[in-house]
C-alpha cells in the first residue's frame, strides 16, 4: 500500500514534470511552426489567392477593392514568361547551371576527394576554400568588381596595353563571362566544402576494406566516394534546377538597379520587378503588380515541379550505388 | 591544425571588413542625422517626431537646419501635458517605404518620385493637408493661392490636398562654361564676319573665332539672352559634339555606374524639342502633339536618314494629331516625334564616340561623372568632358558630398569661381531658315512631395507638431531658406532674392534666373483628366520611369549598348493602342 502510494506520488510528480516538459517542447516548437505557417503557408496561399485578383481604386472614396479577374494575370504572366527577353535571361541562367553542373561539380568532387584523403596541403586548401564563405557576398562581389574593372585597367595600362575598358564594361559577352567566372568560383568553394564534409563522414572501415581489396584512389573515388555522397550530389543538382528562375548571379550586388548590366538573369529581373512593384500598377506599366508577379511565380512553380521531381526520381533511381 | 589556428584571425578580419564596408555603405541607404544643433536636441520632456527624408538629391542639411529653427520657435510651447518643446529625428534613406507607412512611426515624409500622392492618398495612408494649404492667415496668402496651377491636381485626391510640392528638378545637360570659352564652342551669328567654318561628316556650321564674335540666337530664337551661341537644333548639337571632340575634349560624360541617367537626357531633350504646350497636352492625354506616322500595320514610316553621316537613325514622317478630349488616345503621347529624336541623340552620342571613357566604367559613380566635368582638366583620376548628363540637383549633391573640396585642392580656386551652367537644349531637330525657336520647357521629373502619415490622425500631440512643422516649412521665409540652402526651387510662389543663391553656388543663381523668367514653362506631373490620374504612372517622365524602361527592365542606354538603335528602341518603348485601356468614366 505504501509502495503504491509512493508510486502514485511519483507518478503524479512525473506527470507534472512531463507536463512542464511538454509545454516547453510545445513552446519551442511553436515559434518555428508559427513562423513556418505564416511565412510559408499563409504567404504562399495569399500569393496564389491574389494571382486571381486585381486591385482597383475606389471611385466613391479612398481605398482599393480586390476584384476577381480569373486568369487575366496568368495570361500576362504567360506572355512575359515566353517573351524573347525572358528566353535570353533563362538562357544565361541555364549556361551558369550547365557550367556549374558539368565543370564545377566534377572539379569540386575531385578536389573534395583530395582534401578528404588528407593529401598534402589539404588543411591549407580547406581554410582557403572556407574564406569566401566567411566574407559577406556583397563585400566579395564589390572587391571582385573593382579588381576586374579598375585594377585590370591599371594593369593593362601599366604593361603598355593602353586605356581600355574594364572586363565588366566591354561587350555583353565579356561581362557575362566575367560574372560567370566569379559565380563559378564561388560555387566551387561552396560545393567543395559540402562534398568534403560528406566525404569525411564516410565510414573509414569501408575505405579500409576497399584498400584491402586492392582499390586504388581512382577506383575508391568512383566506386566508394561518389556513390556514398550521391544523395548530397542529387540535392545540389535538384536545388540548382529548382533555383533556375531565382538565380541572380549576384547581379544586384554588382550593379544594383543602376542599369550598367548588359545582360540579365530571370532572378535579377524578378527581384527588380518586385522592388518596383506595388499592389496597384497602372495598366500598360512596365512594372508588374503584385497579383501579376504572383501569377508569374505560380506559373514558374507549375513548370518546375514536374521537371524537378522527375529529375530527382531519375537521379535517385539510376544513380550509382555502393554495391 | 596550424591552418585551423589561422582560420580564427582570418574569420575575424573578414567580419571586421564586412562591418567596415557596411559602415561605409550605410549612410547611402539609411541613416539618421548626426549634426550638432543648438535647439533640435533630444530631451526627456520634449514631444518627439520622426521625419523621413529622401537621402539623395538635395541631401539633409536643409531639413536639419530648418528643424533647428523650428525647435527654437516652439521651445516653450507645450503640445501635451508635461511636454515642452520639440525634438525632430531624421531618417535619411533612398527607400522610405511610404507604401507601408501605416505601420511606421515616421510621421512626415519628404520623398522623391517613388511616392505617388494619388496612390497613397487613395489608399488612405496620408493625412488630409487642407488645414495647411487653405490657411488664409498665412503670410503671403494661402498656399493654395500660391502653388503653381500646373502641379495642383497632382497633389489632390478626390478634391483634397494630401501632399505639398517638395523640390523641383529637371533632367538635361550641364556644361563647363570655361571649357566652352576656351575652345570657342559657340555658334556664330550668320551675319558675323569673324567666324570659323566647321565642316565635318555631320554637316557644316560656323563657330565664333573669339569670345567677342556675335553669337547665334540659340534655342530660344532671341538674341541677347543667356543661351546665345548654344546649339538651337539637334543638327547643330551633333556638330558641336564633333567640334568639342576635335578639340581634344570628350563632349559628354554620364555616370558609368548609373547608365539609367540616360533618362535625364531623354526627358530634357524630349521636352525641349516638344515645347511647353505639347508637354502639357502629353500629361493631360488630350490636345495637339506631333507624332511619328505609322502605316496600317503599325510600323513607323521613314523617309531616309535623319542626319548626314549617320545611317542608323532614320527620319520618320511626322504629323500633328489632336488627342481626343476624353483621353482615349493618350497612348499617342509616347509616339511623339520629340521622344524619337531624344532617343536618337543618345544613340548618336554612344555610336559616334562622344562619351568620355569614364562613362563606360561601371565603378565610376555619379560623383565621379560630376568631377569629370570640373576636374577632368586637372586630375588624372578623371577623363575630361565638356557636358554632363544629370539632374539639376547634382550641384548640391556634389557640394554636400564634399566634392568641391577637391576642386579647391587641385585648382587653388574657390568653388564659387567654378563656372558650370545648366544648358538650354535644342528646340528644333533640323536647321531651317524659318527657325523661330522656343522658350525652354522645364519638366519636373523629381516628382518630390511632402506628406504627413495618416496614422497619426488620432494622436493630437504628434499631429499638431507635424502640422505646425509643415506650416513652418512652407512659410515664405522657410521656402526661401530652403532654396538658398539647396539651390532648388519649389513649385510655389515665394519671394526670394536670387542673388542670395550665390551661397549655394553660381550654378543655381543662373538656373533660377532662367527658370523664373517664365514659370509657365515649368511642367509638373499633373493633369486635369481622370485618364491622366489613372495613367500617370506610365506616362510620367522621371529617372527609371516607364516610358524609358522595357518589359525586361532595361534602360535605353543598356539597349543601345546591346547593339540596338533608336528606331527599334522607340518602338519598344511605345504604348500600343490595345494596351491603353483608360476611359474617362
Amino acid at each position: 500500500m505504501a509502495a503504491l502510494t509512493v508510486q502514485g506520488q511519483r507518478k503524479g510528480f512525473a506527470s507534472k514534470r512531463e507536463r512542464s516538459r511538454l509545454f516547453f517542447y510545445l513552446g519551442m516548437f511553436a515559434i518555428p511552426l508559427i513562423q513556418f505557417a505564416i511565412f510559408y503557408w499563409v504567404a504562399n496561399f495569399n500569393s496564389i489567392l491574389i494571382s486571381f485578383q486585381k486591385y482597383e481604386a475606389n471611385t466613391d472614396g479612398l481605398g482599393y477593392t480586390a476584384v476577381w479577374v480569373g486568369l487575366t494575370n496568368f495570361k500576362k504572366a504567360w506572355s512575359i514568361l515566353f517573351s524573347k527577353d525572358v528566353g535570353e535571361m533563362v538562357g544565361f541562367s541555364l549556361i551558369f547551371y550547365g557550367c556549374n553542373l558539368f565543370i564545377v561539380t566534377p572539379l569540386a568532387l575531385i578536389f573534395s576527394f583530395y582534401i578528404a584523403k588528407n593529401y598534402r596541403f589539404s588543411g591549407f586548401f580547406r581554410v582557403m576554400l572556407y574564406l569566401p564563405c566567411v566574407l559577406s557576398a556583397v563585400v566579395l562581389t564589390i572587391l571582385y568588381k573593382y579588381v576586374v574593372t579598375d585594377v585590370y585597367r591599371y594593369l593593362v595600362s601599366a604593361f603598355g596595353g593602353g586605356n581600355v575598358a574594364g572586363l565588366l564594361d566591354g561587350t555583353k559577352e565579356t561581362q557575362f563571362k566575367t560574372i560567370l567566372f566569379y559565380n563559378l568560383w564561388l560555387a566551387y568553394g561552396t560545393n567543395t566544402m559540402l562534398y568534403t564534409g560528406a566525404m569525411t563522414d564516410i565510414n573509414p572501415s569501408i575505405i579500409e576494406a576497399a584498400k584491402v581489396d586492392g582499390a586504388g584512389p581512382v577506383r575508391q573515388f568512383i566506386h566508394i566516394y561518389v556513390p556514398m555522397i550521391w544523395p548530397t550530389l542529387v540535392t545540389f543538382i535538384v536545388t540548382g534546377m529548382a533555383g533556375l528562375f531565382v538565380e541572380q548571379m549576384q547581379l544586384y550586388s554588382f550593379f544594383g538597379g543602376g542599369g550598367s548590366n548588359l545582360f540579365s538573369t530571370f532572378g535579377y529581373y524578378f527581384y527588380t520587378q518586385s522592388v518596383g512593384s506595388n499592389l496597384y500598377v497602372a495598366e500598360g506599366s512596365k512594372y508588374l503588380s503584385y497579383p501579376e508577379l504572383s501569377a508569374l511565380g505560380v506559373l514558374i512553380t507549375l513548370f518546375l515541379i514536374p521537371v524537378v521531381l522527375t529529375v530527382r526520381k531519375l537521379l535517385t533511381k539510376y544513380g550509382p550505388s555502393v554495391d | 591544425m596550424k591552418y585551423k589556428k589561422a582560420l580564427l584571425p582570418i574569420s575575424l578580419l573578414a567580419v571586421v571588413s564586412t562591418l567596415a564596408s557596411c559602415g561605409k555603405l550605410g549612410p547611402a541607404t539609411s541613416s539618421t542625422s548626426g549634426g550638432n544643433y543648438q535647439y533640435n536636441v533630444d530631451g526627456p520632456n520634449k514631444t518627439k517626431i520622426t521625419v523621413g527624408n529622401f537621402g539623395g538629391g538635395i541631401g539633409s542639411l536643409w531639413i536639419e537646419k530648418a528643424a533647428d529653427r523650428f525647435a527654437k520657435e516652439v521651445m516653450n510651447k507645450s503640445y501635451a501635458d508635461g511636454h515642452q518643446g520639440v525634438y525632430i529625428k531624421f531618417i535619411n534613406s533612398f527607400e522610405l517605404k511610404t507604401s507601408t507607412m501605416d505601420q511606421s512611426n515616421t510621421s512626415m515624409f519628404f520623398d522623391e518620385r517613388f511616392s505617388d500622392i494619388t496612390e497613397l492618398g487613395q489608399a488612405g495612408l496620408l493625412l488630409d493637408l487642407d488645414e495647411i494649404v487653405l490657411d488664409e492667415t498665412r503670410k503671403g496668402g494661402s498656399l493654395d493661392s500660391n502653388i503653381f496651377d500646373s502641379v495642383k491636381d497632382g497633389l489632390k485626391v478626390q478634391g483634397k490636398y494630401y501632399g505639398l510640392p517638395h523640390y523641383e528638378y529637371y533632367g538635361g545637360l550641364t556644361y563647363n562654361h570655361e571649357i566652352f570659352d576656351s575652345i570657342f564652342a559657340y555658334f556664330a551669328d550668320p551675319t558675323a564676319d569673324d567666324k570659323i567654318e566647321w565642316e565635318c561628316k555631320y554637316g557644316t556650321d560656323y563657330f565664333v573665332s573669339d569670345l567677342n564674335t556675335k553669337r547665334s540666337v540659340g534655342p530660344d530664337g532671341k538674341a541677347g539672352t543667356m543661351d546665345d551661341g548654344l546649339p538651337a537644333t539637334m543638327e547643330q548639337f551633333i556638330i558641336l559634339m564633333d567640334y568639342i571632340k576635335s578639340n581634344n575634349c570628350a563632349p559628354i560624360v554620364i555616370s558609368g555606374q548609373y547608365q539609367k541617367y540616360g533618362d535625364y537626357l531623354l526627358s530634357g531633350i524630349w521636352s525641349s524639342l516638344a515645347g511647353t504646350e505639347q508637354m502639357k497636352n502629353y500629361y493631360n492625354c488630350t490636345g495637339e502633339i506631333e507624332v511619328v506616322e505609322r502605316d496600317a500595320s503599325g510600323n513607323i514610316v521613314y523617309e531616309g536618314n535623319a542626319f548626314p553621316g549617320i545611317d542608323y537613325v532614320k527620319k520618320p514622317k511626322t504629323k500633328k494629331v489632336t488627342m481626343a478630349a476624353d483621353g482615349s488616345q493618350g497612348y499617342l503621347g509616347n509616339d511623339m516625334a520629340a521622344k524619337y529624336y531624344a532617343i536618337a541623340l543618345l544613340d548618336i552620342m554612344k555610336n559616334e564616340g562622344f562619351f568620355n571613357l569614364d562613362s563606360s566604367i561601371s565603378t565610376k559613380s555619379h560623383y565621379d561623372a560630376q568631377k569629370c566635368l570640373y576636374l577632368g582638366d586637372v586630375s588624372r583620376d578623371y577623363d575630361k568632358a565638356a557636358m554632363l548628363i544629370e539632374g539639376s540637383y547634382w550641384y548640391n549633391e556634389s557640394s554636400e558630398m564634399g566634392c568641391f573640396n577637391q576642386f579647391e585642392k587641385y585648382t587653388g580656386r574657390k568653388r564659387g569661381d567654378l563656372d558650370v551652367r545648366w544648358m538650354n537644349l535644342p528646340t528644333e531637330v533640323f536647321n531651317s531658315d524659318s527657325f523661330e525657336g522656343k522658350e525652354q520647357c522645364l519638366v519636373d521629373i523629381g516628382h518630390s512631395f511632402s506628406m504627413i502619415n495618416g496614422n497619426i490622425k488620432n494622436n493630437p500631440e504628434i499631429k499638431d507638431v507635424c502640422i505646425d512643422f509643415m506650416k513652418f516649412l512652407y512659410s515664405e521665409e522657410e521656402l526661401a531658406a530652403f532654396s538658398i540652402q539647396t539651390g532648388m526651387p519649389r513649385m510655389i510662389n515665394y519671394p526670394m532674392n536670387t542673388d542670395d543663391l550665390s551661397n549655394s553656388g553660381p550654378f543655381y543663381e543662373k538656373l533660377f534666373k532662367q527658370r523664373n523668367a517664365n514659370t509657365d514653362n515649368i511642367i509638373g506631373l499633373s493633369g486635369t483628366t481622370k485618364v491622366f490620374k489613372k495613367a500617370k504612372s506610365i506616362i510620367k517622365l522621371c529617372l527609371q520611369s516607364s516610358p524609358f524602361v522595357d518589359v525586361a527592365g532595361k534602360y535605353e542606354l543598356q539597349k543601345l549598348k546591346g547593339g540596338e538603335h533608336a528606331p527599334t528602341i522607340f518602338d519598344d518603348f511605345s504604348i500600343k493602342p490595345s494596351s491603353w485601356k483608360y476611359n474617362n468614366d
